[in-house]
């Protein structure tokens, strides 16, 4: 018999580790699971909570504004705002990875994962931040026109607008590059 | 009438069997991914309850252990992917293995520091990398380990290799 080698020791090492959880009943189970479900109707409802804030704001624009072409830019970003809550809706019940959590292997299981976050990373100013342009550049122009005052102040605040759209573009863009690497790198594990 | 029922029993019975089988090693798993005692306990909490509705789609096409490792593995990883910044912070096992040592290899540790060490160096490691540490150290075999990651045999022995070498050199003479 040969003594057993110092990775036969840590493995047993890692395998003594003591339990320091009581074994959940499947009553805690079940309320756990509830709790899990009650916690994505929360996120769900902020979303619709803002999404309202967003629509009386704007429904105020619209029925007080003065300019025609400010209250077009105000029905316009009523309509981006509902576009966005119809594909947070769609993207939210589009089948769970969760689904394929026992079928999928590890590593198709991680792809996906990864692949998704990427996509959602990738597509986020086409379906968040482009809906809105529209209504957003109409109403500056209304504005812009109805308040002649105005105009420097309206001109900065367009440039900022489009930066920080421009800035969230970048860092998504850089964090889907990243995703992609990894993807890439996975591929050597096939 | 009745299958809805006989369903959920035959979904209870599975989770039951599996978590008295394989509940300490889901604890070690958690530990592994998770070193903050809150979030281990969500994710581990998480992870049970992942398990017992898995079981409602469970035909039996591959063992239970596998099952349980697959679900215990992919929702650990969810969570580490749902991290910002995470990509930028985990190293593969051959990035590992060419960094240098920061502790002294031969300085003797009781059995809660080399665990320690050893779960630093594992918290360090990317999912798949880290996943095949952790099979091997519960003892699985490259065949079982490939099973469950989806990774092909020869570059779970490739692994497997580089975790032994690692662990030989950061451990060979400090483990008690």
């Amino acid at each position: 018999m040969t003594d057993p080698s110092p990775n036969d020791n840590l493995q047993a090492l890692w395998q003594s580790q003591s339990s320091e959880q009581p074994v959940m009943s499947l009553e805690q189970i079940r309320e756990k699971a509830r709790y899990l479900e009650r916690r994505v109707v929360r996120r769900n409802r902020r979303e619709y909570v803002a999404a309202v804030f967003v629509a009386v704001a704007y429904g105020g624009i619209l029925w007080r504004a003065p300019s025609a072409a400010v209250r077009i830019g105000a029905a316009l970003i009523l309509a981006a705002t509902a576009v966005v809550c119809y594909r947070l809706r769609v993207y939210g019940s589009a089948a769970s990875l969760q689904d394929n959590v026992g079928i999928n292997n590890s590593l198709e299981f991680y792809r996906a994962q990864l692949e998704r976050q990427r996509d959602l990373l990738r597509s986020v100013w086409i379906w968040f931040l482009l809906p809105f342009v529209p209504g957003f550049v109409v109403g500056l122009i209304g504005y812009a026109r109805a308040q002649p005052s105005h105009q420097a102040a309206t001109i900065v605040y367009s440039v900022l607008a489009m930066l920080l759209g421009i800035g969230l573009h970048l860092l998504n863009h850089r964090a889907a590059v990243r995703l992609q690497r990894v993807l890439d790198r996975l591929k050597d594990n096939g | 009438m009745t299958a809805q029922p006989e369903a959920d029993s035959r979904r209870d019975c599975l989770y039951a069997e599996a978590a008295a089988a394989f509940g300490a090693a889901l604890e070690r798993l958690a530990r592994a991914y998770e070193s903050d005692p809150d979030r281990r306990l969500d994710l581990l909490q998480e992870i049970h309850v992942a398990l017992w509705r898995s079981f409602a789609a469970f035909d039996g096409r591959c063992s239970v252990r596998t099952w349980v490792y697959r679900v215990a593995h992919n929702v650990a990883t969810s969570q580490v992917v749902r991290r910002r910044r995470w990509a930028q912070t985990f190293v593969a096992l051959d990035e590992l293995d060419s960094m240098a040592d920061a502790v002294d290899p031969g300085q003797l540790l009781d059995d809660r520091r080399a665990l320690d060490r050893m779960m630093t160096l594992i918290h360090r490691l990317d999912p798949i990398d880290r996943q095949v540490t952790l099979l091997y150290l519960e003892g699985m075999d490259a065949a079982s380990i490939s099973e469950i990651a989806g990774i092909s045999p020869g570059n779970v022995a490739t692994k497997i290799h580089r975790v032994k070498k690692i662990l030989a050199r950061r451990f060979h003479e400090s483990t008690p």
